[in-house]
């Protein structure tokens, strides 16, 4: 049944989760880049859903926050693209066992990946002259606060999914 | 399993360069439009949501100083009740306000009322995006103003149906400026990492004082002289350098703004 919807389903997704992420970001309080809903929920894609499914979301969502952003088209895309597969890779290798800690810890290094990647590219275009000025101060406050936030999103989808499913049942080699 | 993840790597690598240069060209613009089109209503209702929540956290922290900030503007009432001398720079501010209440009106100056449908979805940049764009004619750097008069930012993007504003807090905003002392002194607003913003390039023997107004000085082309920016807050001055820096305060919080209007000259 959800197989025959998954496509109309994504859709909505992407969508729900943009206009969430937009109202968080649009509040410009506290919450102004302490919570990226959008990754998270990347996260939960990578454990979940078949194969190319994350890379499609990922690089959707990028897209349709790209023509929202001050910053030049392409950035939050290119770092949602590459902190997908690189979370993809972990996934398959290291975190398999579908656990609460795998969860959370994918959660908390994909944070830690998109924030290096979005500073590395803002940095670069700063050099390039495509931006005016460097984030200090405050904005790492705010990383830090993005890497706590993803943690507690996945802690919670994580019971909120294992009760609600027959997903996330830890597998552990006997 | 790994080989998968290379291949859909690989689609989602070449979907992104074309996406990229598709916009870069232009030929996603019509996309772009229809999508902000689209979610615009939506987005809104988000938007206010938003802002309502984070009135109500604002007004949940600010509970816990209500007292001592209550006792403190009462010292500060009674200081000013018997500070006679500020009266006339009062009354000049009021008239300056009164003025810029019914500017668009007074000046005759085109405009286009808009509404702002959300934020912007990066960290780093203070912008509110607004409903109308370049078939309205808006262009970039066009003044943008609060409903009562006040600037609060710049069109820094215009595409056909809508437009981001920059706000005078982000990082990258800049606005030519003069402060209503006796000098008429010429600067910068400049935003300081979303929070607030200061006005730069102040030449050491120039007289400022807390309370004085700020407005645009009209040296940017595109907006106009004399819209009300900020209020001095404090002077920061090393003697050692050639320019000082006021701290400004915002006349109206820009963390609250729905309906804007964008000046056309």
């Amino acid at each position: 049944m959800i197989m025959k919807f998954r496509t109309p389903l994504l859709i909505l997704a992407i969508i729900i989760l943009v206009w969430l992420q937009l109202a968080v970001e649009g509040s410009i309080g506290f919450l102004h880049g302490r919570v990226n809903l959008v990754l998270a929920a990347l996260v939960i894609l990578v454990n979940l859903a078949p194969r190319p499914l994350a890379v499609i979301f990922g690089v959707a969502c990028g897209l349709l926050l790209d023509v929202y952003s001050g910053l030049p088209f392409g950035v939050l895309t290119a770092v949602l693209f590459v902190v997908t597969v690189i979370v993809e890779v972990l996934f398959i290798n290291f975190f398999t066992n579908f656990s609460l800690y795998s969860l959370v810890s994918l959660g908390v290094i994909g944070s830690i990946v998109y924030n290096i990647l979005f500073l590395a590219i803002v940095a670069l275009l700063y050099f390039l002259g495509y931006f005016s000025f460097l984030p200090f101060g405050d904005y790492g406050w705010k990383i830090l606060w993005q890497i706590f936030s993803t943690g507690a999103i996945m802690l919670l989808a994580y019971f909120a999914i294992n009760r609600a499913s027959r997903q996330f049942k830890p597998m552990f080699l006997k | 399993m790994f080989q998968k993840v290379i291949k859909s790597s690989l689609y989602g690598l070449a979907a992104i360069l074309i996406a990229v240069f598709f916009h870069y060209l232009g030929w996603l613009s019509p996309v772009e439009s229809a999508v902000t089109f689209v979610f615009s209503p939506v987005e809104q209702v988000g938007y206010h949501l938003s802002l309502g929540i984070g009135d109500w956290y604002n007004s949940w922290i600010k509970k816990r100083d209500l007292l001592s900030e209550n006792e403190k503007l009462r010292q500060e009432a009674v200081k000013l009740a018997l500070d006679t001398a500020r009266l006339k720079s009062l009354e000049e501010e009021n008239a300056l306000l009164k003025k810029e209440l019914n500017f668009v009106d007074e000046n005759k100056f085109k405009y286009v009322a808009a509404k702002i449908t959300t934020g912007v979805s990066d960290p780093l940049s203070q912008s509110v995006i607004i409903n109308h764009g370049a078939k309205d004619g808006i262009e970039r750097d066009l003044a943008v103003i609060a409903d009562d008069g006040v600037l609060v930012g710049k069109i820094s993007d215009v595409s056909d149906d809508y437009s981001k504003v920059r706000l005078l807090s982000d990082n990258q905003s800049r606005v030519a400026a003069t402060i209503e002392n006796l000098d008429h002194t010429v600067g910068l607003v400049e935003g300081q990492y979303g929070l607030s913003f200061s006005m730069t390039n102040i030449p050491q023997n120039q007289e400022i004082n807390s309370g004085n107004l700020v407005v645009t000085s009209g040296l940017e082309g595109k907006i106009p002289k004399n819209l009300l920016i900020a209020r001095v807050e404090s002077v920061e001055a090393v003697e050692s350098e050639i320019f000082k820096t006021a701290i400004l305060r915002p006349i109206i919080p820009l963390s609250t703004l729905s309906d804007v209007v964008v000046i056309i000259p």
